[in-house]
C-alpha cells in the first residue's frame, strides 16, 4: 500500500518536472527565432541642448550654423501644379537654395526641365545637376511637392554631423533585406553620400539607368540599392527622445491615430515638436501648417535655442 | 439581356456572394429580374449605404423567414452577457487580487480532487489485487525495498535480484525511478500507480502554470484594459485639477521640457481667468472632453456649463433646456453662477463654446494691458445692431470683473432683460446699456486675434464679397487676417483641438526668430528688471504704444470716455 502511494508521489513529481521542462523548452524556441529575425536599425538623433552646450562653445555653434546650408531638390511635374505652386509659396523659401526639377516644362511655373518621363532617370539627372551646382552647399534634401518640410528643424538634426561623412537620412523603411529612405517624407544626403552616388551612377552593372529587375523598383528603393554598393546605409532621423522626425503621413491622420491610441495624451503621443517633414497634405493644410509652425505661438513661452535662423526676405506668411 | 450573358452571371454571382456573406447558403435557383425605368430623363439614383444595408436586411429576412433577425438578436444578447461576465468576473478577481493563492486553489480544486480520487481508487484496486495473491512474503521484501529507497546507500542482497529482474521497457529515467522504488515481481501495480501519478503531476502543474501565465497576460485583454485606463485617467486628472464646487481649479500650468516660460507664469498669476464653456449633456464626450484635455488646462479655473448637473465631468446644471433658443438664458445664468461663486477668485471671465479653441496665454497678453476694475470686455467685434458693436459669441468673449458685476446688476435692476435668444447680440446690447466698453482686441499690427472660423478658412478661403462676414467686421481686415498671437478659433472639431494644441504649443521651427516681436504688456513692463528681452521690448514697445493710442482714441465716442482714459 505504502509503496503504491510512494510510487504515485514519485510519478507526480516526475510528471511535474516533465511539464516544467516542456514549458521551458517551449519558451526558449521563440527567443532564438527572434534573434535571427532582428535587424539593425540605424538611428540618427538630433543633439540635445545639453549635448550641444557640452561639446561646442557658443561661437562654434554659430560657425556650424553658418556652414549648414541645405540645397533643396524638389521633383515636380505639371500634373501636380497646385502642389508645386504651394511649395513655392511656403516652405521652400526657407531652403538656402531651392531648385525645382520637372519632367516637362510648364508655362505657369519655372523649373529646370529635365525632359525625362522615367522617374528614376529623372531623379538621377536632378541629383547630378544638384551635385554639379552645389557650390558651397554640403547638404541635399530631396522632396516631392506633396511634402512639407521645416528646414530649420532639418538643420538642427544635421548640425553636428560632418558632411564629408556619408549620410543618407529620412524615414527608413524595410523591403525584404533592403533598408531604404521613403521618398515622400524627404531624403537627406550629405555631400559625401551624393559624391559616391554620382560616381556609382556611371557603373551600369551596379546602378543601371533603366532599372535592373524584371519589375520596376520605385526610385527610393533604387537609390538605396545604388548607395548600398558605395557603402552608404539608410538611417532613421529621430529627435532627442527617439521620436521619428520624418513623417510620410499628414498631421491630421497622425493626430487621429493618436486620439485612438493615447486618448489621454494625444498631442504628446503623436508627433515630435521638432518634426522635419509631413506628407500628403492638401495645399490649404500646408498654408495652415506654415502659420502654425512659423507664426502661431503662445505668449511668454521662450526657447532659448542655441541657434538663430532669420526669416527669409520677401515673404509675409512666415 | 439573355441567360447566357456574362453580366447576368456576374449579377448572380454577386447576389450569391452577398447571401453567403450574410451566412446563408446560396443554394437552389437564383432568379434575377431587371426592372427598367420608363422615362429616360430622370437621373439615376443610387441607394445610399444605409439604404442598401436595410434593403439587404429586408431581402434576407424575406428569404429566411425572419430567423436572421432572431439570430442577430441572440448574438447581441450573448455578446452583452459575455461583456458583463468579463467585467464583473474581472472585478471579482480584482477584489481578491491580494489573495491570489485563493483563486489558484479555486481552479486547482477540481484537478486536485480528481487526482486524489484517481490515486485513491488506484490504491484501493491495488490493495484489492494484492490481497488476492499470496502477498505475505511480498510485503516484507517490499517494505524492505521501501526502506531501501529511504536509505539508498544500504544495499541488501535480497533486493538486488529483484531489481535486476524487473523489466525496463521504458526510458532510462523511469527505469531508474522504478529501480529506486524497487518494483517487485508484481510490478504492474506500482508501475500503474507511478504512471498515474506521473500523468496527474503533469496535468496539475500544467494547470498551475497556465493559471500563472493567464494572470500575467489578463490585463491586456478587453474591458479589463478599459477599467485600468479609466483608473489611470482619474489619477492623471487628480494631478491636473482640483475639483471643487463643480469647477476645476488648475493645479499646474502646463509646461514644456526645455522651455523658459517665466513670462507666461508671471501672467498666469497676475491675470487670473475663469473660463466657462457652454456645452450640453450630449456633447460631453464628443466635444467638451477635448476642450478639457487641451486648452482649458491653461485657464486658472474652468467650469463646464450644461443644462444638467454632472458631478463626474464635472458640469454645472443651469436649469435650462437645450437648444439654440436657450443660448441667452444659459449665458445669463452661467455668468450669474460665475459671479455668485467665483467673483473674487478671478479677474476676467471668458465665455467659450465647446467648439472654440482658445490660446489662453495670448488672451492674458491682451488683458494684461487692463485691470479687473475696468468696465470693458473683449472679443471679435462685429458692427451691426449695436452702436458700439458686439462680440461674436462663437469666437468667445471675456468680461472684466467690473463688467461682470455690472451685467449682474443690470439684470437685478431690470436695465438688462432677455431681449433675444441671439446670445451675443443680446449680450452686446446689455453691455452697452450698463456702460461697459467694447474693447479693441487687435494686436499692435492691427491684426485680429479672436476668430469666428477655423484657421484654414481665415488663411486660405477667398470669401465672396457678398459674404456677410465682410459687412459684419467692425475693423477693416488688413492683408494679414490673423495675429501671430491669435486668441481663439471657432467651429473646431475634436481632432482640430489637438491639432491646434500641437501647432500652438508644440510644433515649432528650431531657433526661428519670429518676424513679429510682440511688445511686453503694460502689466508686466513695470516689473521687468534688467533682462535683455525686456529692455529690447521697452524700446520696441514705446513706438508700439503710440500706435495703439490713436486706434483707441478713434473709438472714444461713447459717453464713458473717462473710464476709457482710466483703462488706458
Amino acid at each position: 500500500m505504502l509503496s503504491e502511494g510512494s510510487s504515485f508521489m514519485k510519478g507526480m513529481v516526475m510528471g511535474g518536472l516533465f511539464c516544467l521542462l516542456l514549458s521551458l523548452l517551449g519558451t526558449f524556441s521563440p527567443i532564438s527565432d527572434s534573434k535571427t529575425d532582428s535587424h539593425h536599425h540605424h538611428h540618427v538623433k538630433a543633439a540635445s541642448k545639453e549635448e550641444l552646450s557640452r561639446r561646442f562653445s557658443d561661437s562654434q555653434v554659430q560657425e556650424l550654423n553658418n556652414q549648414v546650408q541645405v540645397y533643396c531638390v524638389i521633383m515636380v511635374q505639371p500634373k501636380t501644379l497646385i502642389y508645386w505652386a504651394t511649395v513655392i509659396e511656403t516652405w521652400s523659401k526657407h531652403c538656402d537654395k531651392a531648385e525645382f526639377y520637372t519632367s516637362e516644362s510648364s508655362k505657369a511655373l519655372e523649373a529646370i526641365d529635365l525632359k525625362e518621363n522615367d522617374d528614376w532617370a529623372r531623379l538621377r539627372k536632378a541629383l547630378k545637376h544638384a551635385y554639379e551646382n552645389a557650390g558651397d552647399m554640403r547638404w541635399f534634401f530631396v522632396a516631392q511637392p506633396t511634402t512639407f518640410a521645416i528646414i530649420e528643424n532639418l538643420k538642427y538634426l544635421i548640425l553636428t554631423k560632418d558632411p564629408d561623412e556619408p549620410f543618407y537620412l529620412g524615414k527608413t523603411m524595410k523591403s525584404g533585406e533592403l533598408d531604404y529612405v521613403a521618398y515622400d517624407s524627404g531624403i537627406v544626403l550629405s555631400y559625401e553620400a551624393l559624391k559616391r552616388l554620382i560616381n556609382v551612377f556611371q557603373d551600369e552593372s551596379k546602378c543601371p539607368e533603366k532599372g535592373r529587375a524584371l519589375w520596376k523598383l520605385s526610385e527610393d528603393k533604387q537609390l538605396a540599392v545604388c548607395l548600398k554598393y558605395t557603402g552608404v546605409f539608410a538611417e532613421n532621423g529621430e529627435d532627442a527622445h527617439g521620436k521619428g522626425l520624418f513623417n510620410s503621413r499628414t498631421v491630421d491622420s497622425l493626430i487621429a491615430d493618436s486620439i485612438k491610441e493615447n486618448p489621454n495624451d494625444v498631442v504628446e503621443g503623436c508627433c515630435s515638436d521638432l518634426a522635419v517633414t509631413f506628407s500628403g497634405m492638401s495645399p490649404n493644410q500646408m498654408h495652415v501648417m506654415m502659420f502654425g509652425v512659423y507664426r502661431l505661438r503662445p505668449y511668454g513661452h521662450d526657447f532659448h535655442d542655441s541657434l538663430v535662423f532669420y526669416p527669409p526676405e520677401g515673404s509675409d506668411n512666415d | 439581356m439573355g441567360e447566357g450573358d456574362p453580366q447576368w452571371q456576374h449579377i448572380k454571382d454577386v447576389v450569391k456572394e452577398q447571401l453567403e456573406k450574410a451566412g446563408l447558403k446560396a443554394e437552389g435557383k437564383i432568379e434575377v429580374k431587371i426592372l427598367t425605368r420608363k422615362n429616360v430623363e430622370e437621373d439615376d439614383q443610387w441607394l445610399t449605404e444605409e439604404d442598401t444595408k436595410s434593403f439587404r436586411e429586408l431581402l434576407i429576412n424575406l428569404l429566411t423567414g425572419g430567423t436572421e433577425e432572431v439570430y442577430k438578436e441572440q448574438k447581441r444578447q450573448q455578446e452583452l452577457e459575455n461583456n458583463y461576465r468579463f467585467v464583473w468576473g474581472e472585478n471579482q478577481e480584482d477584489s481578491q487580487s491580494s489573495s491570489t493563492s485563493d483563486s489558484d486553489d479555486m481552479d486547482f480544486f477540481p484537478f486536485v480532487f480528481t487526482s486524489v480520487t484517481v490515486s485513491f481508487v488506484s490504491g484501493v484496486w491495488l490493495a484489492f489485487t494484492r490481497r488476492r495473491s499470496d502477498a505475505e512474503h511480498r510485503d516484507k521484501p517490499r517494505r524492505r525495498s521501501f526502506v531501501r529507497f529511504q536509505r539508498p546507500r544500504r544495499s541488501s542482497v535480497g533486493a538486488d535480484p529483484r531489481r535486476r529482474s524487473s523489466s525496463c521497457p521504458l526510458s532510462v529515467s523511469t527505469c531508474a525511478a522504478s529501480a529506486d522504488i524497487g518494483f517487485s515481481m508484481k510490478a504492474g501495480s506500482s508501475r500503474f500507480s507511478f504512471y498515474s501519478g506521473f500523468v496527474v503531476g503533469t496535468f496539475a502543474l500544467y494547470v498551475f502554470l497556465r493559471q500563472v501565465w493567464f494572470e500575467r497576460t489578463a490585463p491586456d485583454t478587453g474591458s479589463f484594459a478599459d477599467l485600468g485606463e479609466f483608473q489611470q485617467q482619474l489619477e492623471e486628472e487628480k494631478k491636473i485639477w482640483k475639483k471643487e464646487r463643480s469647477a476645476l481649479f488648475n493645479l499646474k500650468h502646463p509646461h514644456h521640457i526645455g522651455e523658459d516660460s517665466h513670462l507666461a507664469d508671471e501672467l498666469y498669476k497676475k491675470v487670473r481667468i475663469l473660463c466657462w464653456v457652454m456645452t450640453g449633456p450630449n456633447n460631453l464626450e464628443k466635444k467638451a472632453r477635448h476642450v478639457k484635455y487641451t486648452w482649458s488646462r491653461h485657464c486658472n479655473i474652468v467650469i463646464f456649463m450644461s443644462s444638467v448637473d454632472d458631478p463626474d465631468f464635472p458640469t454645472v446644471g443651469l436649469g435650462t433646456k437645450e437648444g439654440r433658443d436657450q443660448l441667452y438664458w444659459k449665458t445669463i445664468r452661467a455668468f450669474h453662477y460665475a459671479y455668485e461663486h467665483h467673483a473674487e477668485e478671478a479677474d476676467w471671465f471668458l465665455k467659450a463654446d465647446d467648439d472654440t479653441y482658445v490660446i489662453v496665454d495670448n488672451l492674458r497678453w491682451i488683458l494684461a494691458n487692463y485691470t479687473a476694475q475696468d468696465p470693458i470686455y473683449f472679443g471679435r467685434r462685429f458692427k451691426p445692431y449695436a452702436k458700439q458693436g458686439y462680440m461674436s459669441g462663437g469666437a468667445g468673449y471675456v468680461l472684466s470683473r467690473e463688467a461682470l458685476r455690472r451685467f449682474v446688476e443690470g439684470f437685478q435692476s431690470k436695465v438688462c432683460t432677455h431681449t433675444t435668444s441671439v446670445e451675443d447680440l443680446a449680450m452686446g446690447q446689455c453691455m452697452e446699456k450698463v456702460g461697459v466698453k467694447a474693447g479693441d482686441s487687435r494686436d499692435s499690427e492691427h491684426r485680429e486675434t479672436f476668430h469666428p472660423f477655423v484657421p484654414e478658412q481665415h488663411l486660405t478661403a477667398k470669401f465672396p464679397k457678398s459674404f456677410w462676414y465682410w459687412s459684419y467686421c467692425y475693423y477693416p481686415i488688413g492683408p494679414q487676417c490673423c495675429s501671430d498671437l491669435s486668441v481663439s478659433f471657432h467651429y473646431v472639431d475634436a481632432a482640430g483641438m489637438y491639432l491646434l494644441e500641437y501647432y500652438a504649443y508644440h510644433l515649432r521651427a528650431f531657433g526661428y526668430r519670429h518676424r513679429y516681436q510682440s511688445p511686453t504688456p503694460k502689466g508686466l513692463r513695470l516689473e521687468q528688471s534688467g533682462s535683455r528681452d525686456s529692455e529690447k521690448h521697452h524700446q520696441e514697445s514705446a513706438p508700439e504704444e503710440e500706435k495703439r493710442v490713436p486706434a483707441d482714441h478713434k473709438e472714444d465716442r461713447p459717453p464713458d470716455a473717462k473710464e476709457a482714459a482710466e483703462g488706458k
